[in-house]
């Protein structure tokens, strides 16, 4: 892979025009890149600095939907975080939500990865069928299916009851609810799983087999060799995936009906957010809630890359 | 077919979404000058009224010079979810139906016009009974208009009644009564189905509840009317009921919805429900439902209702001609004998005599069961929700879950959902 990439430049070079006097092939050069920039930059200043600048401002106001903003200082800021039971519950939902689903759904993605990283026949179907749930991704079709099949009367309890048990509504018990979007997470891991498996082959076979040889079992193996070699991938798949777990969405919104329910079992932050904005209009108070969000993701992000230099091994740092 | 449209409509919004920021920067482009304005009439149900609605429009279009008619529909929540979504990015339909409860909250996000002026004249509403146009404003200001009149209609099984040997129900029964035959019926039926489904959650029947003994839920001014105690001894109603099984646990509720519900599901043999939707219950229930009265306190709790109401976007761009539109709608016959009564019976009279003459004998059932209400009922001034309302009925619904899973006990949520309304209602 390195060397294809390295080449790339190479081949090129011969196909350009001579040179011009470096000064003016400089700015010629970087108002060309300018050009060809350009779409992106309009994209990045129009669709996301811009609205962003905008709900910053619209969070110190009042602002409903089709009425003029009022300027109201930090107002919504300090309801936010004393005044409001039901955003406190969705902090709740989001944190059990996150710290069940990433560590589950990394260690599946791992150990369906080991397996996968083995001599097997038809090894390449399997990998496009693990991967298959997560290119369906956040679908509201797949969340549909989930919730078919964890309601009351649905094909887990059927199965269950074949067994014997008598199960609750998964879906509809706020007891439960929220597991079962866990588990919904949990199924999808196709895509940590294929960032593991690339990770895996570059583990070298050579240090495997000295292991071996010093008389490593394949338990000691995996934790002294393989496990310290694969860190830095395990840190970018949970760095990944903790962000992309706390703006979970659309699974908690087809299976919590739309409402978080029940009794607000699932209503996870990104949910909330919504409804305030959505539902009740609350533009300001939403744009407050996803501006916490934002600085929320951003501070645990940083303690995550802080933690990092105590349990990630990086091959070139000796 | 039909998700064909609205997909591509869909991306036409995205589209549209996207490039709203760079048109908006380009300045006024002259629109609104061509010759057929494009009015978009938003409204939700199931395949049936959607379908009878769509046909009343194509006619409505044909008999008005320069509108063009562009239908949006979608069933249920998809459909607010939809609507709230346009309007947030200022590109709502120009005319759109909402429920009572939530119209308050548009008006108050000014994404309802106020459609005063064009009264009697454009929406010819002078042979109307004047307390339907009341029943549909806010503030004193005609923000809506009703679409068809509607009442509190109880459906109940009949097989699962005359097991338990109950034929004849009183209509002037009260919530005592109800609570007795909920249970002897559960009782009769070993539960299968249950006594009712749990109306504890619905602020609608809580209303009809509370009417009953002389209190309302909001004041004309738009505050609470209702206090703790109110709220506490009607969670505890519901919370009898389930514990002794006269009413489907919390579990079965949580997992039924407005449409398939517990006494279509059979879990239940009573549900609350509206007159305008006995058809469309009897029709998914497949076995004969019997329908009443809600049952009601030292005096009747219901009332006579717009079943729906139609609001004109507040920005719309051809206000005048969805006002046309609108009257269309709510007023010329061909439409009205297309719709019928799937928005509840006509509010204009003569379409009303035409459609109960009209009727089948199923139809029929619904006009019926009106005059009953019009009998058994205490008449409300202002049905539409003050702003904030939505909210309180979402909260109502949260916190009931909250005690019928025993996350909470009646009298921590009854204070906890004053709290919220009092917020809501003052914010």
């Amino acid at each position: 892979m390195p060397t294809a990439v390295a080449s790339e430049p190479d081949t090129q070079v011969p196909a350009r025009p001579v040179p011009a006097p470096p000064a003016r092939r400089r700015t010629a050069d970087g108002r060309w890149g300018g050009v060809f920039l350009a779409p992106w930059l309009l994209g990045l200043v129009l669709l996301t600095l811009g609205p962003m600048a905008a709900s910053l401002y619209f969070s110190f106001t009042d602002f409903g939907l089709l009425g003029s903003p009022h300027w109201v200082g930090g107002k919504n800021y300090a309801e936010l975080l004393t005044d409001d039971p039901t955003y406190l519950q969705s902090i709740k939902v989001t944190l059990v939500y996150v710290g069940l689903s990433v560590p589950l759904k990394l260690a599946i993605a791992l150990l369906v990865a080991m397996v996968l990283n083995t001599k097997l026949r038809g090894l390449s179907f399997y990998r496009a069928v693990f991967y298959l749930p997560s290119l369906l991704g956040a679908s509201v079709a797949v969340a549909i299916m989930w919730r078919q099949l964890f309601t009351g009367d649905g094909v887990v309890n059927r199965f269950l009851a074949v067994l014997g048990i008598d199960a609750p509504s998964w879906v509809s018990n706020p007891d439960y609810s929220i597991y079962t979007l866990v588990a919904l997470a949990a199924w999808q891991f196709g895509t940590p799983m294929l960032i593991f498996l690339a990770g895996l082959q570059q583990i070298p076979r050579t240090l495997l087999e000295a292991a071996s040889v010093d008389g490593a079992g394949t338990v000691s193996r995996f934790f002294r060799v393989t496990l310290p070699l694969l860190t830095p991938i395990l840190f970018f798949n949970l760095v990944m995936q903790v962000i992309g777990s706390f703006q979970a969405f659309s699974q908690a919104y087809v299976v919590g009906d739309g409402q978080g329910g029940p009794a607000e079992s699932t209503l996870v932050y990104s949910l909330y957010l919504y409804k305030a904005a959505f539902v009740e209009f609350k533009m300001g108070y939403a744009s407050a809630i996803a501006w916490v969000f934002l600085l929320g993701i951003a501070a645990l992000t940083a303690v995550n890359f802080l933690f990092s230099r105590y349990w990630v091994f990086y091959d070139d740092e000796h | 077919m039909a998700t064909h449209i609205s997909r591509r409509r869909v991306l036409q919004l995205g589209g549209l979404a996207l490039g709203s920021g760079v048109l908006a920067a380009c300045g006024g482009s002259g629109t609104g000058s061509g010759k057929a304005a494009t009015i978009r009439v938003a409204y939700d149900g199931n395949a049936e009224r959607t379908k009878q609605v769509g046909l009343a429009l194509e006619k409505i279009q044909s008999k008005l010079d320069g509108v063009r008619i562009q239908s949006e529909f979608g069933g249920d929540n998809a459909f607010f979810t939809k609507v709230r979504t346009q309007i947030a990015s200022g590109d709502g339909p120009d005319i759109f139906l909402a429920n009572t409860i939530d119209l308050g909250n548009y008006v108050k996000s000014n994404a309802a016009l106020d459609l005063s002026k064009y009264l009697p004249d454009t929406i010819k509403t002078g042979d109307w009974d004047q307390q339907l146009l009341k029943g549909a404003q806010v503030d004193g200001k005609q923000y809506s208009i009703g679409t068809g009149v509607n009442s509190f209609c109880l459906l109940y099984d009949k097989p699962a009644f005359d097991k338990a040997g109950v034929t004849k129900l009183d209509p002037a029964w009260t919530w005592g009564d109800f609570a007795g035959i909920a249970a002897e019926v559960s009782k009769a039926n070993a539960r299968k189905p249950y006594g009712t489904s749990d109306a504890g959650r619905d602020l609608q029947t809580f209303q009809v509840y509370i009417r009953g003994n002389g209190a309302e839920l909001f004041t004309p001014d738009g505050a609470i009317g209702f206090t703790e105690e109110h709220v506490a001894e009607f969670w505890n109603l519901w919370k009898r009921l389930r514990d002794t099984g006269a009413a489907v646990p919390a579990e079965v509720t949580a997992a039924a919805d407005f449409n398939n519900n517990n006494l279509v599901k059979r879990k239940a043999a009573m549900n609350f429900d509206f007159s305008n939707r006995i058809l469309s219950n009897q029709t998914l229930a497949g076995r004969p439902l019997g329908s009443t009265t809600y049952p009601q306190g030292d005096r009747p709790g219901a009332y006579i209702r717009p079943s729906r109401v139609w609001a004109v976007y507040g920005r719309s761009k051809n206000p005048e001609k969805a006002a046309q539109v609108l009257d269309g709608l709510v007023n010329d016959p061909d439409a009205a004998m297309l719709i019928r009564t799937q928005l509840g019976v006509p509010n204009n009279p003569k379409n009303l005599a035409a459609v109960e003459a009209a009727a089948t004998s199923d139809q029929a059932r619904e006009f019926t069961h009106l005059k009953l209400v019009e009998q058994h009922q205490t008449p409300l001034a202002n049905v539409v929700f003050p702003a904030g309302g939505g909210d309180v009925s979402g909260a109502f619904q949260t916190y009931a879950d909250k005690v019928a899973f025993g996350k909470l006990s009646v009298s921590e949520a009854a204070r906890a959902l004053i709290a919220d309304a009092t917020k809501a209602l003052k914010g």
